[in-house]
């Protein structure tokens, strides 16, 4: 607690100095209307956001525009919204990331794309998310309990995709994006193509990026008292290729719109060559192979087709969301045999099938004055197979059904009011597993049951309540409250495996109650015409919180160290995100956001793993406005990022020292005639600082992240 | 207001210097200490790298390891564990008989001395083994494991298989890429040769290494002394050309290796 209270009381320091500083009164404002514009692109937009989900009023809503999210580009799309306050990621290497909100990822945070939830063995830490960071023209965050319109897993929050905005109009555009990026040698190119009429549209894109093994400031990392070289600043087999392409089909009517909209994200990424089994110094010698991805690596395909329409009919609208899903996860290795198989068959150690079919309905009641209406179903069926000379999960299948209605109330100018309540039914029916020992004359010798038949059946309530209040002008309290619900996963029921890199023999538990908690969260939104606050904090607390605790005992499974098994524990989640924006003089505003996370569980008094550090992010942008048509305003940014030390760690994480990290990035366009040219350019880590992130897969072989890493993009639009 | 933001900056500073030095519980510890090895611990080259953590036994002796357990909650178990590392751990020869062990021992109380006695079974392949002994308490704590190179002879056969080349017979063989060629000759072994197996590589000095899969062979799964060699072998055009060394490796049943080095020159 002590901690607590000397990062809040810096965070106060650094705001009032710089407030102090800067006294209003030496602010020249000439046109306001640019400066206006200028200060809603580069700061997180706050009020005025129109979500999907009319959840969003009371909720805490963050997002990036494209522009912003091209400027500060990352390595991939959560790396991207990272700076955001309450988002973080998970990272393996540069390819590989997952969604962090307010401390909880895994099957705790929802992303959507186009209405329709990703699903993608969202369970595993080293699984990244397989969306195409360039064909992401819209994204927002909404942070916190949002179980009654996501069902199960809409616990810490939603990251949602939106589909582009496509004006009713003739028109046709191109638009090229190329870039490169000095650190790991990336080369990537994205091509859109859009036509459209005021009745219909289409939108198709492709993405091609290859990489090498990233570069880090160090030349050996010290792993279990051993000295381990990384030869020429590169670390081993940390490559990857990438190639994504889109359709989108939509057509406008009087009667509402309608659309279909087809993806394939296809990846390749390594793993660092010491993060299976003990990194030994003679696997890490330097091949100059820097682009060639051998193994152990991962191969993601993710195919898509989606269909929304939106119906109106006299004072209803009707949204109708439908999605098919094939996720294939393979994890290549040398394979151990350990009596297993009488010949390794081939490389893939694990390979994961996974189907789903999802389904959703909303009618909303239009026209009513101070009322808004919605109820909804949401369906969703998934199988999944497995195969590979591995095995950490079983095969099954899973139905869902869930029902909820949400209703918003207008009391007042001032107050608005809204409550949602759902009802789920789930089933989940996994199958057994035996895996076999054979001799050397391929004679079965011994079988060992690695997963139990089991079905498991689940119903649920889940409610929520929330409340804006205008008590000022531009002002506003928000609050929420509302029961988080999460069933198991079947990686959390049924594994049984080693998990390479960790050691961990994972284990499953079938007889896991759902997670079960409540939630609840504040806003204080400030608005003025020069300046915005917001305050956000936030509490939970979970009857059972779901997660790996280690057993004391080890594996019988051959190099296999201690079992980890899924339990329960009473968990609470606490924190806050601050950010603060203002305009300094004439084209120059400043931004910071500050986010903060802390965990404990109950019964071991022992903090949760992966927990976000402390953090402030401190931004100056400068914008300078030209007098010529054929030149717009020049965006400068300069961001000084701050990560305290992360010392609540759980048994067996090592804890990580703070860091202070430097970017600078700059984007100009130009106009000629119907084309705009974009250059945009970015230099990340400056200073080129050894650091460790507490959040990376890496983080327990002492991995330091990625050195200077200087990028330059070029973006040609034609209309 | 310039007074009032000197004092806020030098604040500011004076809580940035300010360390945190926060460790996670103390209480928790747990570690392993090796007292004492029958056989002493040495430095040796180990897939070409030097290693400083090998112990040298030969196979029907025991392995003894005298160990020190501490931890600050209640001792649980320890683990120890050898498999083999005959091909550095590209994991590509099949199991045969490679011996293995595990042996995982419940423990009490805070602070053990204990022998942890390895017998080595006298039919263990001769080779590289990874030896790793990790340590967990009650509460699920793990300690820094303690890791070995096992380097085993064994006792029936330490005799390496040797190979003897009929053709090519010059000093120098020429190969030109594209173009079949053969390689005639024999292994012989002073034992056998059951489950043993040929392989061939070209390395240029320090250049990376060109496995030459044609060559690849398993020695028939019954009791033999002499296999013959007579392969075809095509060299692909993407091969680097020049001078250049062929060299052949056998494996007899106890894994002892023999080598024969020919020098070439890839041409064209």
């Amino acid at each position: 607690m002590y901690f607590i209270k000397k990062q809040i009381l810096k965070s106060l320091l650094i705001i009032a100095f710089i407030i102090n500083s800067n006294s209003p009164a030496k602010a020249q404002v000439k046109n306001i209307d640019t400066i206006n514009n200028g200060l809603l692109e580069t700061v997180t937009i706050k009020e005025n956001i129109t979500t999907k989900q009319p959840i969003g009023k009371t909720l805490d809503v963050v997002a990036l525009k494209r522009e912003q999210m091209l400027r500060t580009q990352g390595n991939n799309l959560i790396n991207t919204l990272e700076k955001l306050p309450g988002i973080s990621s998970i990272p393996t290497g540069t390819g590989i990331a997952k969604p962090v909100i307010r401390g909880m990822s895994l099957n705790r945070v929802v992303v959507t794309e186009y209405g329709i939830k990703q699903e993608g063995q969202q369970w595993g830490m080293d699984h990244g998310l397989e969306i195409d960071q360039f064909n992401v023209e819209r994204i927002e965050a909404i942070k916190g309990p949002m179980s009654v319109l996501y069902g199960s897993d809409g616990i810490g929050g939603v990251l949602q995709i939106l589909p582009p905005s496509i004006p009713s109009i003739n028109n046709f555009a191109l638009e090229y994006l190329g870039n490169y990026k000095s650190n790991n040698n990336l080369w990537g190119s994205s091509v859109k193509l859009l036509y459209s009429t005021p009745k219909f549209y289409i939108l198709a894109r492709a993405t091609y990026q290859d990489y090498a093994s990233y570069k880090v400031p160090a030349t050996q990392f010290t792993y279990n008292n051993y000295q381990l070289p990384i030869y020429n600043n590169r670390l081993k087999n940390t490559g990857g290729k990438e190639l994504n392409g889109s359709l989108l089909l939509g057509i406008k009517r009087n009667w509402g719109n309608s659309s279909i909209y087809f993806s394939q994200y296809n990846q390749e990424a390594g793993f660092f060559t010491g993060a299976f089994g003990i990194p030994r110094a003679y696997q890490l010698t330097d091949d100059g192979q820097y682009r060639v991805v051998g193994l152990p690596k991962q191969m993601i395909q993710h195919t898509k087709l989606i269909s929304n329409t939106t119906y109106f009919w006299k004072s209803n609208k009707i949204e109708i969301d439908l999605g098919f899903q094939y996720n294939k996860r393979q994890e290549l290795s040398q394979p151990h045999a350990h009596g297993n198989a009488y010949v390794p068959t081939g490389n893939t150690a694990l390979s994961l099938k996974l189907l789903t079919l999802s389904g959703n309905i909303r009618h909303q009641i239009l026209g009513l004055n101070n009322w808004n209406i919605t109820n909804g179903v949401q369906l969703q069926y998934q199988d999944n197979k497995i195969s590979g000379f591995e095995f950490l999960i079983p095969a099954y299948q899973q139905n869902q059904i869930g029902l909820f209605n949400f209703t918003e109330y207008k009391a007042s100018p001032s107050i608005l009011i809204n409550a949602g309540l759902r009802i789920d039914y789930a089933k989940q029916i996994i199958q057994e597993k035996y895996v076999y020992q054979y001799n050397q004359l391929g004679q079965t010798i011994d079988s060992s049951l690695r997963a139990n038949a089991t079905e498991r059946k689940y119903w649920n309530f889940t409610g929520s309540m929330g409340l804006a209040w205008q008590f000022a002008p531009k002002q506003k309290i928000k609050f929420n409250v509302g029961t988080a619900y999460r069933i198991p996963s079947i990686a959390e029921l049924g594994s049984n495996g080693v998990h390479h890199g960790t050691f961990r023999h994972e284990l499953g538990n079938n007889a896991l109650n759902p997670e079960r908690g409540i939630m609840s969260d504040l806003g204080w939104h400030i608005h003025k015409t020069k300046w915005n606050f917001v305050l956000t904090p936030f509490v939970s607390y979970f009857q059972n919180y779901l997660y790996l605790r280690p057993t004391g005992r080890f594996s019988t499974l051959p190099e296999a160290g201690q079992v980890y098994q899924y339990s329960e524990a009473p968990a609470v989640f606490a924190g806050f995100e601050w950010s603060v924006d203002w305009k300094w003089f004439k084209n120059v505003s400043n931004d910071i956001a500050i986010e903060y996370v802390w965990n404990n569980n109950i019964q071991s008094n022992t903090p949760i793993p992966f927990t976000p550090p402390f953090s402030i992010l401190e931004e100056i942008t400068w914008e300078p406005q030209w007098k010529k048509s054929w030149l717009l305003p020049t965006h400068i940014t300069l961001s000084g990022h701050y990560f305290a030390a992360q010392n609540r760690v759980d048994r067996n994480e090592p804890t990580t020292g703070d860091y202070f990290l430097i970017h600078l990035s700059a984007a100009q366009t130009f106009t000629v005639a119907k084309q705009k040219i974009t250059l945009y350019f970015q230099v990340r880590n400056l200073t080129n600082t050894v650091y460790y992130n507490n959040m990376s897969r890496y983080r327990i072989l002492n991995l330091p992240e990625q050195g200077r890493n200087m990028q330059v993009m070029l973006k040609w639009n034609f209309n | 207001m310039k007074k009032l933001n000197y004092l806020i900056l030098t604040t500011l500073i004076a809580f940035t210097a300010c360390k945190k030095d926060k460790q996670t519980n103390q209480d928790e510890n747990v570690s392993i200490e090796i007292l004492e090895t029958n056989t002493p611990i040495v430095t040796e080259e180990i897939c070409d790298h030097e290693e400083n953590n090998v112990l040298k036994v030969i196979s029907g002796n025991d392995l003894i390891i005298k160990m020190k357990l501490l931890s600050g909650a209640s001792l649980s178990q320890y683990k120890v564990e050898i498999h083999n590392n005959y091909d550095c751990h590209g994991h590509e020869t099949p199991p045969g008989l490679e011996w293995e062990y595990s042996n995982i021992v419940d423990l009490t109380g805070n602070d053990t001395t204990l022998s942890e006695k390895i017998t080595i079974p006298e039919d263990a392949k001769s080779g590289n083994y990874h030896c790793v002994i990790r340590l967990v308490d009650k509460l699920g704590n793990e300690a820094e494991f303690v890791d070995f190179n096992i380097v085993v002879e064994n006792k029936l056969d330490n005799e390496a298989p040797i190979i003897t080349i009929t053709d090519p017979n010059t000093d120098t063989f020429i190969i030109q890429k594209n173009t079949p060629f053969i390689i005639k000759g024999k292994v012989t072994d002073n034992l056998n040769l059951k489950f043993g197996s040929l392989e061939g590589e070209l390395t240029w000095n320090q250049e990376p290494e060109f496995h030459i899969e044609s060559l690849t062979t398993q020695f028939i799964d019954q009791d033999h002394t002499e296999s013959e060699i007579n392969h075809t072998i095509i060299l692909p055009n993407s091969l680097k050309t020049g001078s250049a060394t062929l060299v052949i490796r056998a494996t007899d049943l106890y894994n002892n290796f023999g080598t024969k080095e020919i020098p070439v020159k890839v041409i064209d």
